[in-house]
């Protein structure tokens, strides 16, 4: 089959680093294909040049059989190459109509628009994606899922030929995933390419059809994705072989660290009791919007709740806010890391002692010295990659500012901390390290809780399950070899009120 | 673009050293000028001479007259060279600056990145201005010969008192992502309620200055509190603060102003041996204070932490109401530094005082490199803008600038230094 869009050679280079290194890129018409690698392995770069973002310092780019310049998005869009990133680019008080058609309204004449034509041709877009959306919705008010599929219309109303898709099913629950792949084989089947680049190697297997693997700015090899397995996959990523992706440690128990009593707050957490022990980790799992993250919110004091009562290591605790929590001894390493987790403009040392510098002096006066010895210290230990302790958190990959996110809340010396999706964005190797930063937690006998949606990291950390539910638990598993992931989506649709 | 810049670089680098040069060789053809004049004069004497026998009606044989020296266009353009000397040394002083250092800066900027550190805190931002602030005062050294008089020093230490402790506060406002539109306004009232309590009720000089202070700081508390528990944006809240306090201003004294208050007062702004001891005492402490709480206090860091994303402070168990309130209590507690300096140097008090201090003391912050946006910023820089900012308003003056065209470069200024603010966001965004 003829290669569609090719990059051949591509170099990037940023003041004093080589980005891309000659780097080679072939899609075929009506395929999808999967461009994969570490964090900072160059695919952002890649996909900004054809977006048209950055432009390349040398390379050239052939488009269906012919050379093109891309030198700004509107290059790219007029070659009808759309690109969904992971932060979606809606504008959320405007209706799912008008930012389908976004600058380009349809118009009746040079100054009226054509609202009915442009709220019916949306609706059809929408119809055909077989999306429950109404077009006369604003976008507020759409979950995460059907927000995406917007976007997706959006790329099929300008007739899009290339789909780059960036970690398009991180924000989405499982079922959601199926809807998204269904588009998908949708697309392919009317000759779109995709590029799909996702942490989620299982995805990669299930629906790509050849892959490009790039490691430190260089192409690896390309794959058809049929003639290998995962286990390969990862060894081209990372460049050696991982023995096992799920590090897990079994200990005994202790007593029980946390519990909590019929905790309500707002719509999505209606009465949820549960309770961790030291030494075990405690997974959550639910679809998007079963009121886990909202759980662990009530809990820490972020968000009001109407009623419940919680209990560390036996002591009723009031929390109101999430001063009262962290003197309580909870930690909670939220899933948003730069929204919630780091403070971006300020540097590493600052954003990791943010929660405990009582630990540092008095109020009066911060002792600057321990504070670096500390948090070099930590850097050390959590294996940060980084120049200085004095680099900013917004330079740094997602995996290390993820490991200063950690680091932030194992200086708190807690009892008990909540991961809310600890690994997500983040690649392979760092996903270990995260593993086993949890693993050393428990050993010191913290309680961990960990809320993921990927069901093989609940299954491959977890010692029990809750599984929730429209704000409320449904089940909780020891995780044996009767737990498995139908099990468990069952249990996340509804579980026995199935039956009842 | 990269390659353009370092033409820029080299335009600038090749402009300043030809017009230094061409300085040094007017000046040395002073000798040959000299000479010239001296031809010159020796003609015009002997004519006046022979004018002169003429009128007396002596023959004036024996009067030589020299021949008339001819003046080559090489002397010409000597001579229009060392009339314009100073404006020519001004230009190549600032293109050899503004080309060296950025070659400087950008080879520093490499060796920062071989060293693999990309970009640390505001420590070049810091450094830019430094430059700037430098490049200013050899400028005005010679445009001005009054510039680098000590008498010069003292007038420009004065105008900048009031706007450097406003500023000091302002920064602390500023980092946090907030704004203080009320500074002005908060001079004014507390200024005039120094002068009727002193006047009106005799209340003794230490007494009305402790008092008066802690009204500018309750203003503040004020400000802090409409914006932290009424969730109120912290230009609209400051913008209401600001009219309601200049309005009491005139309301409190019916628009008038009080005249000369007790020696023991306007002793704060007195010289001590020729220099303005208090106040100088009085600046040293604010700064020093501001410098040491931003970088050595908890509640410094916070203020960091809320101007960064106050969504991950409130995460980190930082009490936002609490630090919110503060930073706005420390700006109105500046304002009430800043009455006493001000109204003690000018031995009165009027409502119309201070008016526009708002947009001086946010032009030397933002001007220092502390971030809009919040969460950036340090009170070195703010030093710095504040020095920036006295120094061009001392220098339109000696160089007999109206008051209008002053406010065109002022507001010229801080529009500029957003500009670079705002580029230098993107840049850091784009490296990421």
């Amino acid at each position: 089959m003829a290669e569609f869009l090719e990059m051949r050679g591509i170099v990037k280079r940023f003041p004093g680093v080589l980005a891309l290194d000659h780097v080679n890129l072939s899609v075929r018409k009506g395929e999808v294909h999967a461009l994969l690698g570490e964090n900072g392995a160059g695919k952002s770069t890649l996909m900004k040049i054809l977006s048209g973002a950055y432009q390349m310092d040398e390379g050239e780019i052939l488009f269906d059989g012919q050379k093109v310049e891309i030198h700004s998005a509107q290059d790219a869009q007029a070659l009808n190459i759309s690109t969904i990133y992971q932060e979606l680019n809606l504008t959320e008080q405007l209706t799912v109509a008008e930012n389908i058609f976004m600058g380009r309204q349809l118009m009746k004449n040079k100054f009226q628009v054509d609202w009915k034509k442009m709220y019916d041709e949306a609706q059809r877009l929408l119809d055909e994606l077989g999306v429950e959306v109404n077009a006369h919705q604003l976008v507020r008010d759409l979950g995460v899922a059907h927000k995406q599929m917007v976007e997706v219309a959006k790329a099929l109303s300008i007739n899009s030929k290339v789909l780059i898709l960036d970690e398009p099913t991180a924000p989405l629950t499982n079922r959601e995933i199926d809807v998204l792949f269904d588009t998908i084989r949708m697309l392919k089947a009317r000759g779109v390419s995709m590029i799909y680049i996702s942490h989620r190697l299982e995805e990669v297997m299930e629906i790509c059809d050849r892959a490009t693997i790039m490691r430190d700015g260089q192409n690896v090899t390309a794959m058809n994705v049929a003639d290998t397995n995962l286990d390969e996959i990862i060894r081209y990523m990372v460049g050696r072989e991982l023995k096992e992706k799920f590090p897990k440690i079994h200990l005994t128990p202790g007593k029980e660290r946390l519990r909590v009593e019929d905790i309500h707050a707002g719509k999505q957490v209606n009465g949820v009791s549960l309770s961790a022990r030291g030494g075990e980790i405690l997974g959550i799992a639910g679809l998007v919007g079963a009121g886990r993250t909202e759980t662990a919110r009530a809990i820490f004091g972020m968000d009001p709740k109407e009623s419940g009562e919680i209990y560390i290591d036996g002591q009723k605790v009031t929390i109101d806010q999430p001063l009262d929590a962290i003197k309580a001894g909870i930690g909670f390493v939220t899933e948003d890391r730069k929204g919630e987790g780091l403070v971006l403009p300020l540097p590493i040392s600052q954003n990791m002692t943010l929660a405990t510098l009582d630990k540092f002096g008095s109020s009066l006066h911060l002792n600057l010295g321990q504070e670096k010895t500390t948090v070099n210290d930590y850097i050390g230990k959590l294996n940060i990659k980084t120049p200085s302790m004095l680099q900013l958190a917004r330079n740094l990959s997602g995996g290390n500012q993820q490991k200063v996110v950690l680091a932030k809340w194992l200086l708190s010396d807690s009892k008990v901390i909540i991961f809310d999706e600890p690994t997500r964005g983040i690649d392979v190797g760092a996903k270990i390290e995260v593993y086993n930063i949890i693993n050393d937690l428990i050993r010191q006998g913290v309680a961990v809780i960990m809320i993921s949606s990927e069901l093989p990291e609940i299954l491959g950390m977890s010692d029990r399950v809750a599984v929730m539910h429209q704000g409320e638990i449904t089940g909780v598993f020891d995780n044996d070899e009767t737990l498995t992931q139908e099990k468990i989506l069952y249990y996340a649709t509804g579980g026995d009120k199935h039956t009842a | 673009m990269k390659k353009n810049i370092k033409l820029i670089f080299i335009i600038c680098l090749v402009l300043g050293i030809a017009c230094g040069a061409l300085n040094l060789f007017a000046s040395s053809q002073r000798g040959h000028l000299a000479e010239i004049e001296e031809q010159q004069a020796a003609r015009k004497k002997a004519l006046a001479q022979i004018q002169a026998a003429d009128v007396l009606g002596i023959n004036p044989d024996d009067v030589v007259v020299p021949d008339e020296v001819s003046l080559t266009a090489m002397d010409k353009f000597v001579i229009g060279v060392n009339n314009t000397a100073s404006l020519l040394w001004v230009l190549a002083i600032d293109l050899i600056i503004i080309g060296a250092g950025g070659f400087l800066y950008s080879a520093w900027k490499a060796k920062q990145r071989e060293k693999g550190v990309k970009k640390l805190g505001s420590s070049n931002n810091v450094l830019g201005i430094v430059i700037a602030l430098v490049a200013l005062c050899l400028d005005l050294a010679i445009a001005s010969p009054v510039f680098l008089t000590s008498s010069n020093f003292l007038n420009v230490f004065q105008q900048i008192s009031i706007n450097f402790v406003v500023a000091v506060g302002m920064t602390f406002v500023i980092i946090s992502g907030g704004i203080d539109l009320s500074v002005g306004s908060n001079i004014a009232l507390s200024g005039l309620l120094m002068g009727i309590l002193m006047k009106n009720y005799h209340v003794p000089v230490f007494v009305t200055i402790f008092v008066c202070i802690l009204f500018s700081g309750i203003i503040g508390l004020v400000n802090g509190m409409l914006i932290s528990f009424l969730d109120l944006p912290p230009f609209i809240a400051t913008l209401g603060m600001m009219s309601i306090v200049r309005g009491a201003a005139y309301t409190v004294t019916a628009g008038q102003p009080i005249y000369t208050f007790p020696t023991g007062f306007t002793a704060v702004s007195g010289r001590v041996a020729g220099i303005p001891l208090w106040s100088t005492l009085i600046m040293l402490a604010v700064i020093l204070a501001g410098w040491y709480i931003l970088r050595y206090t908890r509640i410094g860091r916070f203020t960091y932490a809320i101007g960064g994303n106050e969504n991950c402070a409130k995460l980190s168990g930082i009490n936002l109401k609490k630090v919110k309130c503060f930073v706005y209590v420390v700006s109105g507690l500046c304002c009430g530094v800043a009455a006493l300096l001000l109204s003690s140097r000018l031995d009165s008090a009027v409502p119309t005082n201070a008016d526009g201090q708002e947009m001086d003391a946010i032009a030397a912050v933002v001007i220092g490199g502390t971030s809009m946006s919040g969460g950036e910023g340090s009170m070195i820089g703010t030093l710095i803008g504040i020095l920036i900012i006295g120094i061009i308003a001392n220098g339109l003056n000696l160089l007999g600038v109206a008051q209008g065209p002053q406010k065109m470069v002022k507001g010229l200024i801080i529009v500029v230094a957003v500009i670079i603010d705002v580029i230098r966001r993107k840049a850091s965004q784009s490296t990421k």
